[in-house]
């Protein structure tokens, strides 16, 4: 059954009858610091379970917690780049559940005075997205299921966290995936989380309920979880919405109940995982482990000093000073190292519309591909300042076009600099015009319509004859000296 | 009392219910007391004494995870072996 949308709303086959959805989404971001949130253990991803535990995060009885300085400099610079208001006093509170990855019984983290509220991102179509608030908290254990019974793994546990809350301001699947690209570049660009998805360091639930079109307030919303990617929380919008609709047209209202629901990529459904427990039930207190903590201007104005320009300004100003396409300035700046990269090698080869063509033909091709082993540009061993050398010998001639590219690929596989390659494929080898030209005239002598051609105006005819004295040259000539060996020659016998 | 034994996941007989809940009644009596304080203009606080301790994010070495394990009710591949728990944390 498939669903007609008119902007916002969704339209019902059954009944024709126009709904809106209301969305908001709770995203959880690890910050990155070198050990836990109140312990020296280190974090890791990856490391053999329970290797990076201590007694205090695996809760043992008198050990006592003490707050990492770089969580608070990193969240309250993630604060500031996200446009929010950080709180001068602030401090921990216990949220009390019991689950076996959980060793204390409860999970610190912020309630009432969380660190920092306010701010938002503006997405594409002018939307603001209002975040309600921002808190730290710890992370809890790793759990796998097996038939044996549940594994857990306590290396996770006490990893520091920033959960963000957004107020209810999306309408649209492909809104919640705009904010969750542009909130993850951001955090990347502050360089406050790398936010890499598949390593658990961003973690996205959604809340979303649905209404007719024009009827006053909310219904209730359901939250939906295991969403492991941004994919995941669009395709899990786009079934959990005509779901509650569907829902609604058949049992009228009270037809959805407040309750936590699973994602099953799988199945694409999203399925009943328990009836949320009230806020009450958490029974929050503050942490009598935890000082209260004040966040001081001197705090304050240091991280501010260290914010970065942000995508948003970036792209902005890669189209208005550097002359780029909206296209090209939203590719280059698809993350921190390829901006940072870009620009580098823009200031020093003088050129950013040739350097933002070969960084996104070349390099980001190279890496997209694996044909270079880099998990991002930062990685490369061909530098932004081996870019700009190849610009600059292809604009004075002393590269072609061709070799240039040849010789940026020979440099991305084997990892040498610039001028050992160019030696190694022989492009500084010079050729000759008395060489040049007798390829050409044996080329010309193989291809006899082309002089025809030529003389008669067509001189794209000339390409035919190019090809061969470019093998012959072994693809050191330079493309546009034989076009003018063989014009001069044309011409000349004419 | 059927509430609070839920939420620590503790399955309490209908004798200990009856049992306890006079015990808890008393606990929660003497809580009483800081209430009948008077705070007139005394402001909130959520601790007392200590303020802003911090340390560097400096990594400090951390359990032989077999210490640990040794204190764990079962264990199965370096892992704390529980029963199966459906649903998930938060
Ligand atoms: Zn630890």
């Amino acid at each position: 059954m498939s669903w007609e949308r008119d902007g916002h709303v969704w339209i019902s086959p059954q009944t024709g009858a126009r709904w809106v959805p209301t969305i908001g989404l709770e995203v959880h971001a690890q910050l990155s610091t070198k050990t836990k949130l109140f312990c020296g253990c280190e974090v890791s991803f990856g490391a053999p379970p329970n290797t990076h535990t201590c007694p205090v995060c695996t809760g043992q009885p008198g050990a006592l917690p003490v707050l990492n300085e770089a969580v608070l400099e990193l969240a309250v610079r993630a604060a500031l780049a996200l446009g929010a208001d950080v709180a001068r006093e602030t401090h921990f509170d216990r949220k009390n559940y019991f689950y076996c990855d959980l060793p204390k019984n409860f999970q610190t983290s912020q309630y009432d005075h969380p660190f920092c509220s306010g701010g938002g991102i503006e997405l594409s179509s002018g939307v603001f997205v209002r975040l309600n608030r921002i808190h730290m908290e710890e992370d809890a254990g790793k759990t796998m299921h097996t038939e044996a019974g549940s594994l857990v793994d306590l290396n996770r546990a006490g990893v520091p966290l920033i959960e963000s809350v957004t107020e209810a301001d999306l309408s649209s699947p492909e809104d919640a995936y705009e904010y969750l690209t542009r909130f993850r570049e951001i955090l990347q660009f502050a360089g406050v989380s790398t936010a890499d998805m598949e390593k658990g360091e961003l973690r996205c639930d959604v809340n979303v309920s649905v209404r007719p079109e024009g009827e006053e307030g909310l219904r209730t919303k359901v939250e939906v979880k295991n969403l492991n990617s941004f994919r995941h929380v669009q395709s899990s919008l786009e079934h959990e919405i005509p779901r509650q609709v569907a829902a609604y047209e058949a049992e009228g209202a009270g037809a959805v109940v407040q309750e936590t629901r699973l994602w099953d990529p799988d199945r694409e459904e999203t399925r009943t995982m328990r009836v949320k427990e009230g806020e009450s039930d958490y029974r929050y207190f503050p942490c009598p482990d935890l000082p209260e903590l004040h966040l001081t201007e001197e705090l304050i104005e240091s991280q501010r000093a260290l914010l970065p320009e942000l995508p948003k300004e970036r792209r902005a100003r890669y189209q208005s000073e550097l002359g780029l396409s909206e296209y090209d300035a939203g590719v280059l700046t698809g993350s921190r190292a390829t901006a940072d990269y870009f620009e580098e090698a823009a200031e020093r080869s003088g050129d950013p519309k040739a350097t933002a063509n070969w960084v996104s033909n070349e390099l980001l091709r190279a890496l997209g591909a694996g044909e270079v082993k880099a998990a991002s540009l930062a990685e490369l061993s061909f530098r932004p300042s081996d870019l700009s050398l190849v610009i600059q010998k292809a604009a004075s001639g002393e590269l072609h076009s061709k070799g240039a590219r040849e010789l940026v690929r020979e440099c991305l596989r084997t990892g040498e600099g610039v001028e050992e390659t160019i030696q190694s494929l022989g492009l500084d080898e010079v050729i000759d015009d008395s060489q040049l030209e007798a390829w050409c005239e044996e080329a010309l002598e193989a291809n006899p319509r082309v002089r025809d051609e030529v003389l008669a105006g067509n001189a794209k005819a000339l390409g035919a004859c190019i090809g061969p004295v470019m093998k012959a040259s072994g693809g050191k000539a330079d493309p546009k000296r034989i076009t003018e060996v063989l014009k001069g020659l044309i011409e000349g016998s004419s | 009392m059927r509430e609070t034994a839920d939420l620590a996941r503790l399955d309490l007989s209908d004798e200990e219910c009856a049992r306890l809940e006079p015990e808890l009644d008393s606990i929660l009596e003497h809580f009483k007391a800081l209430s009948e304080l008077d705070l007139e203009g005394v402001e909130g606080t959520a601790s007392v004494g200590l303020q802003d301790v911090t340390r560097p994010d400096v990594p400090q070495g951390s359990m032989d995870p077999e210490t640990l394990l040794a204190r764990a009710p079962r264990e199965r591949d370096s892992h704390y072996q529980v029963p199966r728990a459906v649903g998930g944390s938060e």
